[in-house]
């Protein structure tokens, strides 16, 4: 068991450090955190908070695709696989490996962004932020984190199932482009045309319940429910607002908060999981062999 | 020479059918479509409402839409048929039993770009028609002889935008070691110039002159956005200064770019034929780049 736990720790920290050294992983970081900079201080200019995490809801899953859509066909490809499995190291304890490593980097990226919010706040308003609205902000980050976790996890889940790396970025940027990008707009037309209402008509009160189910499937639902209380953040989407406007609304406590979003919660935390248990089955059972 | 073309056409042909057929391809040719036809829906029933029920002109509205929606996803296309174009063949050695045939290194690079142009010509072709097609359809407007000539015009310039993007990622497939990270650098370049662009140069112009007031003035004075090759898109497209997320950047004060019929042609092209030109110079040059860059890189893996 100890021998176990001293792999998946030595193939994570591995796994990290290939991510944070990696090229691609400083210039997608980069570009994440300049804009990220930038929206939080355009807040004194009368911007809203909202445009910061509607930027995270979008652009950050990227980040969490491109950490983990190479893990496993990478190893596959070029055969190093083959020769760590010849060594006393299982296939479960590379997975679990992989997954931490990236998970660690995952909230690498995640505490530098809320550094980047809490840093950019401070500068802007000169005042020091209290325990509340930190302990608030530490639970956005939380949030953020079981988001950016379930674009990594299809990252990993199509870097196993499919045959190149290539195949598996391109997986993920597509399953990225119709989950976050487009999704409420998407349901608008479907629910249009199966309620025959359209978001102009007087009355559309099915149109628009239709289109607030819709986006229940989706993360960013999930996800812009919980943080601001916002029915969707995707783009051109009709998004219905909640009475209590997330996590981050101190009108409210944080009890209040949890009650009224603890599904959503649940569902951000599920999803991830129930992708990584897939690859866990998918990988362990796998003909390695390309 | 005569065999050198025919090689081209050849490589050009074997290209434009490996896309065709390519799963990853039609993944992303079909997102694309489907982003843009339901944004066309979505400005059918813009149009339709502004139209039918306020009784205000809209037709110029919706067109505008589907200008920011193409200006802003139909890049994707271009990278995607690019940034594996040298690679790949580098990777699989293919390109060194190529070379023993009497075929030269112009020939491969010309005949892949032709080919990946084509393919690109193709599928903005359909999509276009398909989103402006739905939004018409949709909002019972009916266009006559000029709008489609207008709407011709601006496939033939939206292709030489995403051209741009696609010269940028045959460049990248020459200068990188492996496809997914050219891919991923291709990704960052869109979304940097093409989505973040403008809103990054506000942000600059807000820290140093420390106010809000005559920002976008300085950000456009600052000529800068002209480094971005979305900026003279949307000028001639819509003549705005930015297809990009976060918000307008303005615009020209006169003509609201190709579909802007309160204007003809040729004042349209008086007004925006310094970014026509640039829209068509850049992907000229960056093709020659590659050109060059292949012409002298190392091809062993």
């Amino acid at each position: 068991m100890k021998q176990n736990i001293n792999n998946i720790f030595t193939i994570a920290q591995k796994e990290f450090a290939d991510n944070v050294w990696s090229p691609r992983f400083v210039v997608l970081m980069s570009i994440f955190l300049i804009i990220l900079f930038s929206y939080t201080y355009k807040i004194q200019f009368g911007s809203s908070f909202r445009a910061v995490v509607q930027i995270i809801a979008i652009f950050a899953p990227v980040i969490g695709i491109a950490l983990g859509f190479d893990a496993v066909v990478k190893e596959k490809k070029n055969n190093s696989l083959n020769v760590l499995l010849t060594h006393p190291v299982f296939r479960d304890n590379i997975i679990t490996g992989k997954i931490l490593g990236a998970m660690m980097t995952l909230a690498l990226v995640v505490f530098l962004a809320i550094a980047v919010i809490i840093g950019t706040s401070l500068i802007i308003s000169g005042k020091l932020a209290n325990f509340s609205e930190l302990s608030r902000l530490f639970i956005f980050g939380l949030l953020t984190f079981l988001y950016l976790l379930i674009f990594l996890s299809i990252g990993i889940f199509t870097s196993v199932i499919t045959k190149s790396e290539i195949d598996s970025l391109t997986c993920g940027i597509i399953a990225w482009l119709n989950l976050c990008v487009v999704f409420g707009a998407t349901v608008m037309i479907v629910a249009t045309v199966v309620t025959g209402q359209a978001l102009f008509d007087g009355g559309n009160q099915q149109f628009r319940e239709l289109t607030y189910n819709l986006q229940k499937f989706s993360p960013i639902h999930h996800y812009a429910e919980a943080t601001i209380g916002s029915s969707d953040l995707s783009w051109g989407s009709l998004a219905h607002h909640e009475t209590i406007k997330g996590v981050l609304d101190t009108g409210y406590t944080l009890g209040e908060w949890a009650g009224e979003f603890w599904e959503n919660v649940v569902v951000l935390a599920v999803i991830s999981m129930i992708l990584i248990i897939l690859s866990y089955l998918i990988f362990l059972r796998q003909d390695i062999t390309m | 020479m005569e065999n050198n073309i025919k090689n081209v056409i050849i490589i050009a042909q074997k290209e434009f059918a490996d896309h065709i057929w390519s799963p990853r391809f039609l993944g992303f040719a079909i997102t694309f479509t489907l982003i843009v036809f339901v944004f066309g829906y979505q400005k059918g029933m813009e149009v339709d409402y502004l139209e039918n029920l306020l009784g205000t002109a809209g037709m110029l509205r919706g067109f505008l839409g589907i200008a920011k929606i193409v200006g802003t996803f139909a890049p994707l296309i271009g990278i995607v048929l690019g940034f594996d174009t040298i690679v790949r063949e580098v990777k699989s050695s293919s390109l060194n039993v190529l070379l023993t045939h009497p075929v030269f290194r112009d020939n491969i690079i010309a005949g892949k770009i032709i080919g990946s142009a084509l393919c690109l010509f193709l599928i903005l072709l359909i999509s276009i028609t398909v989103s402006t097609g739905t939004m018409l359809t949709i909002s019972g407007v009916s266009a006559d002889g000029e709008d489609i000539l207008r709407i011709g015009i601006f496939i033939i310039l939206t292709f030489f935008y995403t051209l741009t993007f696609l010269g940028i990622g045959v460049i990248t497939s020459i200068l990188v070691k492996n496809s997914s990270n050219s891919l991923v650098y291709n990704i960052a370049i869109w979304l940097f110039f093409t989505i973040l662009f403008s809103q990054i140069i506000l942000s600059c112009v807000y820290t140093l002159t420390g106010g809000m007031e005559g920002s976008i003035e300085v950000a456009v004075g600052s000529g800068v956005l002209n480094l971005s090759p979305g900026h003279h898109y949307a000028q001639v497209a819509m003549g705005a200064n930015n297809v990009g997320w976060g918000g307008s950047l303005g615009g020209d004060p006169r003509i609201a770019g190709i579909f802007d019929t309160h204007f003809t042609l040729t004042q349209w092209l008086t007004e925006f034929w310094m970014n026509l030109v640039v829209l068509i110079v850049t992907p000229i040059i960056l093709l020659i780049i590659a050109f060059i860059a292949f012409l002298r890189k190392d091809i062993t893996r």
